[in-house]
């Protein structure tokens, strides 16, 4: 589910997933996440009866039965042009759309897998006590996936709209990455590759998910200043900035883990944008689900890791969505340094760690670097088997 | 999505630039003149480009020399007969005659516009 989305995942037309939806009303149901049965006009409905007339009712509108329960419903796949009538019937006592509840049951996500983040947390390291600055669009402030784990934000650039901060995201990007360094391990939606690291929103980008290199310098010198961990640039430009280069020698300077989005400019040989490729940031390209390289990543020398970045599901202000790039793969290797600084790492220490530990997937140097990430290798867990 | 048999669809676009606070502030717009949607691909967050040229053609800012944007791939859909408009801003150019030049930077999709401004 939710794994479609190629080119086709920018705001306003995704299918995107729900947070939750709640029974009963069939008007509060938008279309998201229903269970289509395939016919445009056939929807998926629960129905509650009061008396076998409505049941029968409900069986003699039915194109087919999924379910009848022992208690007074059933679950059947009726043409939408029916609901109204058998919703006015007094011996029906409710019709409701069967809305997927998927969201509710947290899923692994094949990136989070795919690094082993899971034998990690099985062994005990959840990211806490870490810090995880995000230097992005913001962060929704008010996700249940991640409200938990979010500490201090700072505009940068303030998010345009009704929101309840000014780090708020306004954009979806700067949420869906912090989701994949470090959502919250709970029941329901996503987790990250750290789970109980402390993110920080640093808004540097504006609501088109774009930023000036001021913004941005000033966004990691903040980062520097607050004496946080790790600051995961999922931006990048074919051309750099001298003063975002200083930004990132003050902060790998002050002990900040640094790391940044190769680019998407693939297939392209010496490529990787900035700040990705300044000596300062671990270069991180992109990898799909059956260890290819993804075809939008850049690629070049400066390379140091590749991690998942194609067909990403995460969190979005509000739900969930799938997005594609290197955008994606830098917050797992964020998560991971979260974990390793968390362990009393220093940056270098761990951006040392992260390399030696990465898998080779058989890719040319310039495209994976050191290798895959290993969050499992990297903190000393085995994970051969997994 | 729709297929389409031309690999690059073409928007009629239109720009404006209007000097505000110092600034040039440009508008871009591109409308769908075609009666099917137009899906727009884009490989990071950057969306438009904007070059200021003189009169001799001397290139003397460009939007995208000076930003750095999102790396994930997106689309934006443009329904028949639909409009999207992109904003740019050009701080605190020197005074001046100026031809803008202002495009789509979207795969598959094509749409171009240019204005002339006076800054004093």
């Amino acid at each position: 589910m939710g794994a479609s989305a190629m080119l086709d995942n920018d705001r306003g037309h995704t299918r995107r997933d729900a947070l939750k939806l709640t029974g009963g009303a069939l008007a509060g149901l938008g279309l998201t996440g229903l269970a289509s049965a395939g016919d445009a006009d056939t929807v998926e409905v629960n129905v509650g009866y009061s008396a076998a007339s409505g049941e029968r009712a409900a069986k003699a509108e039915a194109t087919g039965v999924v379910r009848e329960f022992n208690f007074d419903a059933l679950t059947i796949r009726v043409n939408e042009n029916a609901i109204r009538g058998l919703s006015k019937r007094p011996d029906v006592r409710y019709v409701e759309r069967n809305g997927t509840m998927h969201a509710l049951d947290q899923q692994l996500t094949w990136g989070v897998d795919r690094v082993d983040a899971e034998v990690a947390t099985a062994n005990g390291d959840t990211g806490a006590g870490g810090d995880v600055a995000i230097l992005d669009t913001g962060i929704d402030s008010d996700h249940p996936d991640l409200v938990d784990n979010l500490g201090a934000g700072r505009a940068f650039v303030k998010a345009r709209g009704k929101f309840a901060e000014d780090w708020d995201d306004d954009n979806d990007h700067g949420t869906h990455c912090a989701g994949i360094a470090d959502a919250d391990d709970d029941s329901q939606g996503v987790r990250g590759v750290s789970t109980e690291a402390t993110l920080h929103a640093v808004k540097v980008l504006d609501k088109r998910g774009s930023g000036s290199f001021s913004d941005i310098a000033a966004g990691v010198e903040y980062v520097a200043d607050q004496g946080w961990d790790v600051g995961s640039m999922s931006l990048g430009a074919s051309s750099g900035s001298q003063a975002l280069k200083d930004a990132c020698s003050y902060a790998e300077d002050r002990g900040v883990f640094l790391v940044a989005a190769a680019g998407n400019d693939g297939p392209c040989g010496d490529c990787v944008g900035y700040p990705a490729a300044y000596e300062e940031c671990l270069a991180v390209s992109s990898s799909a689900s059956d260890d290819s390289l993804s075809g939008f990543s850049s690629t070049g020398p400066e390379v140091e890791l590749v991690a998942p970045g194609t067909d990403i599901y995460s969190t979005i202000p509000g739900g969930y969505d799938t997005f594609s790039g290197t955008s994606m793969a830098t917050p797992h290797v964020a998560g991971a340094a979260g974990q390793l600084m968390a362990n009393g790492y220093t940056n270098g220490e761990a951006r040392s760690r992260l390399k030696n530990t990465a898998e080779d997937i058989g890719l040319a140097s310039n495209e994976q670097g050191a290798g895959l990430l290993d969050a499992a290798a990297a903190l000393g867990h085995d994970s051969t088997d997994d | 999505m729709p297929e389409r048999d031309d690999p690059t669809a073409v928007l009629d676009a239109s720009v404006t630039a209007i000097v505000e606070d110092g600034d040039v502030d440009l508008s871009f717009s591109v409308r769908n003149p075609s009666d099917e949607p137009i899906e727009c691909s884009f490989r990071d967050g950057q969306r438009v480009e904007a070059v200021a040229e003189r009169d001799d053609g001397a290139e003397v800012w460009r939007y995208g020399d000076d930003r750095m944007f999102s790396m994930a791939l997106g689309a934006e859909t443009i329904a028949p007969g639909g409009e999207t408009t992109f904003d740019a801003t050009w701080p605190d150019p020197e005074p001046g005659e100026y031809r803008i030049r202002m495009w789509l930077v979207a795969t598959a999709a094509d749409a171009s516009a240019e204005t002339r401004v006076s800054v004093a």
